[in-house]
């Protein structure tokens, strides 16, 4: 019972800091109808600028919270107009794709100066713990809860009671009509982003504090947490956030303590995924989610699901330009034959892998693109593809055909499975609902130790054995190219005949307009989890193939950094457009192995592309279908 | 028609939603302390045209004046600080915000005018007690018209010389509809100048000095409004007349 309570007061502590990542969410979201992806960098900045002050400059630690707070205020300023404003009247889809590169470009740079590793936080606040009857709390809990209660409060006095506060909640209820009232929105839009800024920074600096430690990855998780606080309660109100928080922090407290702290993240996940099955519109929220726009949509916000529409009617249809099905078999034919002119393994092996990510990139691509549900998880689905085939391969002995098929099997039901809580969201909602199972898939490998080895990988996985070709094996570089090129044609023909056929048409009936869809009868239910049936499929034989040219599987390959290139690279070829995606998926991944020694740089110019895609040609290489 | 400068003149103006065209040369002037009415079925540009005028939409021909200077491409702040409200077509208050800070808002532009705007505040509860009652009630709970009402009410309190007002009849029971337009018989009394756009031509018509009828984004017909009324084609096609 000690346990039970001190555990309460503790995830109360860190509850207030999720709320305040939350509030930072909600504020973003309300004004500007956009859920910033990027909030979670603010925040890794927040808590690495303080860092910096105080162990590079030696300031103590208010003023050193005082610089980040300001400096990440200003950043979310310059988020505000670099990223998202040059995308005014831009596809839907663009804002959010911005803030994504953004935040790529922010968590890779930050891992060239200050390195990929953790590092302990050179301020604490006192140990001295406290007894309330038998529970205890420390004094840093209770600083921690303090200024994020104070914080809320201050930020709840603002919005309530000041003019711009005031200007602010009218932007977010209806920025058309606030115009009307001589309140300036774009200024609007830019202290909300600001706001998050500041809020975003106060929170890194307290979560610094809390688990006395910083690393450059730290953005995502928390930044994911905060934004599952926000749906939690509602996305749009503070009070909810502010409940959605600290219910957060209580619930995954409680269970770091009663199942293991290295399932802390997972749960809060699974916390998040279970909500937005049972309550996509948040314990306290109303019918805000539906139209993700609130009021907003009465302006024409946004209107419909789809994330490839734009705001101003002034989009004309743009050419897409795609193989038919055969055309993947041909183009295929044409590089079976490179082996027979090049011989250096290492070309080889980059296009081996160009292939792969082609497949990947694929199949992000039909989800993404054709069912419109913004995938940033790929990688789990990817990961269990690969697992299937480490886990099945050596100890049972099976030959190639079959770990594939259960590669192939497999990830189509996990797929399906993660998808069940995606059904009612559209929009920037289901985007962040698929990192959320990316997240959790990463974390599966990695803590599953017992199937997956955890860290360590599984290793030494033999060379595939084809049964069906009369147990061919392939062996070389040579064998291992031809093998894997065959599947991702066939793979890539057979998803290509979904795309056009009239499965295909109902998928985008469904991206473009899902009420329209639902009104006229169609089981879209049933079509969007045959999409992320496919999509499975797809990426867990891309996986499974990568497994058997790796040889090894660990779960570094399948972090939330590969599920965003994916995306990227299903971006930059016209989403919905498997033929531009597995172009760009291929060009993409061999790029990198002809300019080596930039490796560390190869996120932040994958980010930069796809900022500049987005301003230049939203609608990708290809065009978008 | 009137004498002194004119405050608004719309000349010429096209406008495109994308490949739509709802605007086609239309012109229009409105004098100071007029009340001009624009006339017209659905989709007949109406909207349109106060939009253009409020620098919300932007026209891609022609030029719009105000006060004799031109507004082309200004941002709606820029106009409303020009001593502009608006009244928006489907009355468009903040649902999740009290009465009390809706009319607030309304003052917006002269914020820095407290004591004033207490005393204005003061003055809208005399005119509407309906809405002193319902002060700490959200907007959006209220009914269509009582929403009319604050709407009127918070483009009061910007204290404006002229007010841009679209259909602010629509869906309103005829008593309602007969509140708004005592309101709005106030108004020109106080010798504020009003731009209405309205469906319902017989009220509007009443109120105002002159009106412009608009037909597939094209002025149809203008003149004074008691020639209008008059006009057997604007009372067959508007008026109900047989
Ligand atoms: N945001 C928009 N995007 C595309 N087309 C638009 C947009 N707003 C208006 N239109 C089109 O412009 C034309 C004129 O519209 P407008 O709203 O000015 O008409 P209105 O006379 O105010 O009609 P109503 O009486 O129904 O309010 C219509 O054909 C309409 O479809
Ligand atoms: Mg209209």
């Amino acid at each position: 019972m000690e346990l039970f309570l001190s555990q309460i007061l503790n995830g109360l502590a860190i509850g207030q800091v999720y709320a305040l990542i939350a509030l930072g969410f909600s504020l973003v979201f309300g004004v500007a109808n956009i859920i910033n992806f990027a909030q979670g960098a603010l925040f890794m900045l927040g808590a690495f600028i303080a860092y910096s002050a105080i162990a590079w400059f030696g300031l103590p630690l208010v003023p050193a919270a005082a610089v980040s707070v300001v400096i990440v205020a200003i950043l979310g300023l310059l988020l505000e107009r670099i990223a998202l404003r040059p995308l005014i009247g831009a596809p839907y889809v663009a804002p959010f794709l911005s803030t994504l590169a953004i935040s790529t470009i922010i968590d890779q740079s930050a891992e060239i100066v200050w390195s990929p590793e953790s590092q302990p936080f050179p301020a604490s606040i006192s140990s001295t713990t406290f007894f309330i009857g038998n529970a205890y709390i420390t004094v840093t809990d209770l600083v921690i809860f303090g200024f994020g209660a104070a914080a809320t409060v201050a930020l709840t006095l603002f919005v309530s009671f000041t003019w711009t506060g005031r200007a602010l909640r009218a932007t977010a209820q209806d920025a058309s009509a606030a115009a009307q009232l001589g309140i300036r929105t774009d200024v609007m839009r830019q202290i909300a982003f600001g706001l998050a800024g500041a809020l975003g920074a106060l929170s890194g600096i307290l979560v610094a504090l809390y688990f006395q430690s910083v690393f450059p990855q730290m953005g995502i998780p928390f930044g994911l947490k905060g934004f599952a606080a926000a749906l939690l309660g509602g996305l749009a109100s503070i009070p909810g956030a502010v409940v959605g928080g600290l219910l957060l922090g209580i619930g995954e407290t409680l269970a770091s303590a009663y199942v293991g702290d290295s399932y802390r993240d997972a749960i809060a996940f699974t916390l998040l995924l279970l909500m937005l099955l049972v309550r996509p519109n948040g314990l306290l929220g109303g019918g805000r989610l539906d139209a993700l726009g609130g009021a907003g949509a009465a302006a024409g916000a946004m209107p419909t699901t789809s994330l490839l529409a734009s705001s101003s009617s002034q989009q004309s249809a743009l050419r897409a330009y795609y193989l038919p099905p055969w055309g993947f078999l041909a183009v295929g034919a044409a590089f079976a034959l490179v082996p027979l002119v090049v011989s250096s393994t290492y070309v080889l092996q980059a296009l081996i892998y160009g292939f792969i990510f082609a497949l990947l990139s694929a199949s992000t691509s039909l989800v993404s693109g054709s069912v419109g549900i913004l995938s940033i998880g790929q990688a789990a689905f990817f990961g269990v593809g690969a697992y299937a085939v480490g886990v099945f391969a050596r100890p049972y002995g099976l030959p190639a055909d079959a770990t594939l098929a259960i590669a192939i099997g497999l990830t189509a039901l996990v797929a399906v499975v993660a998808a069940i809580p995606l059904l009612k969201l559209t929009g920037h909602t289901a985007a962040l609902g698929t990192l959320a199972i990316g997240q959790i898939g990463f974390l599966v490998f990695l803590n599953w130790v017992s199937v997956t080895r955890g860290p360590m990988g599984i290793l030494n996985i033999p060379h595939p054995v084809l049964e069906l070709l009369g147990g061919l094996r392939f062996a070389t570089t040579e064998q291992k190219y031809w093998l894997v090129l065959g599947f991702a044609a066939v793979a890539l023909v057979i998803a290509e005949r979904y795309v056009s056929s009239p499965i295909g048409r109902v998928w985008r009936a469904i991206r473009e307009d899902r009420l329209a869809a639902l009104a006229a009868g169609l089981p879209v239910r049933r079509y969007i989890l045959l999409a992320f049936a496919v999509s499975g499929a797809l990426a867990g034989l891309a996986g499974g193939l990568f497994a058997y040219v790796q040889q090894v599987v660990s779960p570094e390959s399948f972090t939330v950094e590969t599920s965003i290139l994916v995306l990227t690279m299903a971006v930059l070829g016209g989403l919905g457009n498997l033929t531009g995606a597995a172009l760009a998926g291929f060009a993409l991944a061999i790029l990198p192995e002809f300019l080596r020694g930039f490796a560390e740089w190869r996120m932040i110019v994958y980010g930069l592309l796809l900022l500049v895609a987005l301003r230049v040609r939203p609608q990708g290489l290809l065009g978008a279908r | 028609m009137a004498e002194t400068d004119p405050r608004i003149v719309v000349d010429g103006i096209d406008v495109h939603y994308g490949a739509v065209q709802a605007l086609f040369g239309v012109s229009l002037t409105v004098g100071a302390r007029e009340v001009v009415a624009v006339l017209g079925g659905n989709a007949s540009g109406k909207s349109t045209t106060i939009k253009s005028v409020l620098g919300l939409v932007r026209p891609s021909r022609g030029t719009i004046t105000l006060d004799g200077a031109p507004v082309n491409g200004q941002r709606p702040d820029a106009i409303i600080a020009r001593g502009v409200a608006s009244v928006p077509e489907g009355r468009r208050v903040f649902p999740e915000m009290s009465v009390y800070e809706n009319l607030l808002l309304g003052a917006y532009p002269r914020r820095h005018e407290a004591r004033e705007i207490a005393g204005d505040l003061e003055r809208v509860y005399e005119a509407f007690p309906r809405l002193k009652e319902r002060r700490s009630q959200l907007a959006g709970t209220m009914s269509g018209g009582e929403q009319q009402m604050l709407a009127l009410a918070r483009a009061w309190l910007r204290r404006p010389t002229l007010v841009c007002i679209d259909e602010p009849s629509m869906g309103l029971s005829p008593r309602f509809v007969d509140q708004v337009y005592e309101v709005l018989q106030g108004w020109k009394a106080q010798g504020i100048t009003i731009l209405l756009v309205e469906q319902n031509a017989r009220m509007a018509l009443e109120l105002a000095d002159r009106a412009y009828v608009l037909q597939h984004g094209r002025v149809a017909v203008s003149g004074t409004a008691s020639d209008l009324a008059s006009d057997p084609q604007v009372r067959k096609a508007y008026l109900g007349a047989a």
